[in-house]
């Protein structure tokens, strides 16, 4: 019963401006994705248009097959845990915690209570506390209870370790695979922090300015791409023919990184001129989206 | 197995890496079942994906075996078939670097042979 | 299709609260100003308020936990026309407690502003302040016109009089309140959310 969300040809206007530019991205079931994209590179916009909380102005979106948009049985398999908003229409946000979680309660299908009240429980979460009150950690962790709890097939969160600190975020990377091994539901995260989420994402996607430029297994990405540096010739010399992403110079050295293909890459390690060293996650993303401040 | 992971090389490989040493210092010995995929998940704050595809080498290079229903076990001969591969890969993970960081420092062959006899006899009473 | 009974009940119940404020600060009111306060009018103006004001909060507020909660618009939709149903039977059980005779009328009247009151909402979330305040507006227009020229007795052809009496009344009133709905559709449709 695995059923796969998936959009093609995504296409999503604000206005005047084009915020998403024919976006093709398949999410499988049983994994967890890691979106990831600077601010305002339109993951939360993507995210919204899959999940059929905005209308896209093009483009088709389905989930096991089937459209999303105003479908009741699909959007009952899907959870977006999206940013609580503090202001409502006439002023502050005076819902509480604990109306958040009884609407899930009776809203979401498959919503696990006992979970939900431990999970409030772990976080400190004050239950009587007006939304509008909390503070931006208390706000991600509220969200992250929800997602967590709901239980849905496909639970997407949009940017959930946002307010948090490293020891929390540390902390939620925890709760997520521990959920993740017993349920083995499809997680989608979004985020633009990406330290320790490097390890936790099986697949990525790579959202820059509306466009996803990148997509697929984490590690296989990640692999792709080198770190040289050394005598500024014998650099040149060694990547000749790859496809060079970032050049950094200081007097007769040189340091750059690459991105090229497994045996090019073996080759160039075997090269004893150069010093080479592979990329995490979040330098291949600077790489791939930083360019532009030149 | 507190190793803390390192940045690297490649998730899995470290941790295929990390029950290779277990295995030959003996925390596991043959026969004996290793942490499953969700466990060692756990230990290291990684994806359950990632832990499998370490395992599933480590499988593939018949040095684990599957029990269905059980888990993992260190099969016959692991010690001596990961002495095996490690020394065919000695070359190239030590040898090279050490030859390469030598010639960087200019030191010659007789010099480097010499260093090499001093460092072997130094570990020599065990 | 589920319409989440629950939910709107407990909703409501949470807003009832204050609509039941208000129905005893205007009893105090006119109790104190020594007003007929069990009069049928008075009572159904009270009603009014509260019929405008609670499908009002229901498309501005109350619409953050089911549409973002994987309910679709169609289901916001009629969740709301229950909202509705419920308030007017609840207010149609009490208003007949003090009633002669069952005030149609009345009852018609209610309906039309509970609909009003869910365009209201549903304006706000697409037009925001400046919508609610132009259809606000727009209503209180379309009441003092009326009012205005039943007033000043001004000469009326035979058609716009029969609307004014009392068997056409209740028949607009219904047919304004479905057309407000209509609209208010037209808006749930496409409602982004936030």
């Amino acid at each position: 019963m695995a059923k796969t969300l998936k959009a093609s040809g995504l296409v999503k206007v604000y206005g005047k401006k084009e915020v998403l530019h024919s976006v093709d991205v398949e999410f499988e079931s049983g994994c967890i994705y890691g979106l990831i994209g600077r601010n305002g590179a339109g993951k939360t916009t993507l995210l919204s248009c899959i999940t059929a909380q905005t209308w896209a102005n093009a483009g088709e979106i389905t989930y096991g097959g089937e459209p999303v948009w105003e479908n009741e049985k699909a959007l009952g398999e899907i959870c977006f845990a999206r940013e609580i908003s503090q202001i409502l229409f006439m002023g502050q946000n005076t819902y509480k915690v604990r109306d958040y979680l009884r609407a899930a309660k009776l809203l979401y299908p498959h919503w696990d209570e006992q979970y939900a009240q431990q999970l409030v429980d772990r976080f400190g979460l004050e239950r009587k506390k007006r939304v509008s009150a909390l503070s931006k950690g208390m706000l991600s962790m509220l969200t992250i209870v929800l997602a967590l709890a709901s239980n849905a097939p496909v639970t997407i969160l949009d940017e959930p370790v946002a307010g948090l600190d490293v020891v929390a975020r540390e902390d939620f990377y925890k709760l997520l695979l521990d959920n993740y091994a017993k349920t083995q539901r499809t997680f989608i995260v979004s985020t633009h922090i990406l330290d320790e989420a490097a390890s936790v994402f099986e697949k990525v996607i790579i959202l820059d300015d509306g466009n996803v430029i990148e997509q697929g297994n984490t590690d296989e990405l990640v692999s792709q791409f080198r770190y040289v540096s050394g005598k500024e010739e014998q650099v040149d010399e060694a990547v000749a023919g790859m496809k060079v992403l970032l050049e950094e110079k200081a007097g007769r050295s040189k340091a750059v990184v690459v991105r090229s293909s497994e045996q090019n890459l073996q080759q160039l390690e075997q090269n004893p001129d150069v010093d080479i060293s592979p990329l995490n996650l979040q330098k291949v993303f600077v790489a791939l989206t930083g360019q532009k401040e030149g | 197995m507190n190793a803390r992971l390192n940045e690297q090389t490649s998730i899995y490989l470290q941790i295929a890496q990390m029950l290779e040493n277990d295995i030959l210092r003996g925390i596991y010995l043959e026969e004996e079942q290793v942490p499953s995929t969700n466990e060692m998940a756990k230990m290291f704050s990684i994806n359950p994906a990632t832990a499998a595809k370490g395992i599933n080498l480590l499988v593939d290079e018949e040095i684990l075996y599957k029990k269905r229903g059980i888990g993992m076990f260190v099969s016959q001969g692991a010690v001596e078939k990961i002495r095996k591969k490690r020394k065919a890969a000695f070359y190239n993970n030590y040898i090279k670097a050490l030859v390469t960081e030598a010639k960087s420092l200019s030191i010659e062959q007789e010099e480097l042979l010499e260093m090499i006899r001093k460092a072997q006899s130094e570990q020599q009473p065990k | 299709m589920k319409l989440y009974p629950k939910f709107i009940a407990w909703w409501l119940a949470k807003h009832s609260v204050i609509a039941g404020a208000l129905l005893v600060f205007y009893l105090i009111i006119g109790a104190l100003t020594e007003y007929r306060v069990f009069d049928l009018g008075f009572i159904a103006m009270i009603f009014n308020l509260i019929m405008v004001l609670l499908p009002s909060t229901w498309a501005m507020t109350g619409r953050v936990f089911p549409l973002s909660m994987g309910v679709t618009r169609k289901q916001f939709f009629l969740m709301g026309q229950l909202l509705k149903l419920f308030c007017l039977i609840i207010v149609t059980v009490v208003l007949l407690q003090f009633a002669p005779y069952p005030p149609i009328a009345t009852i018609c009247s209610m309906f039309a502003a509970t609909c009003s009151g869910e365009l209201l909402g549903a304006l706000s979330t697409r037009f925001g302040k400046k919508g609610m305040i132009i259809f606000t507006i727009l209503c209180g227009c379309a009441g003092g016109v009326g009012g205005f020229m039943f007033s000043q007795g001004v000469e009326m052809t035979v058609t716009l009089m029969s609307l004014m009496t009392l068997p056409a009344l209740p028949v607009i009133s219904v047919l304004v309140g479905c057309c407000e709905t209509a609209a208010s559709w037209l808006i749930y449709r496409k409602m982004e959310v936030q």
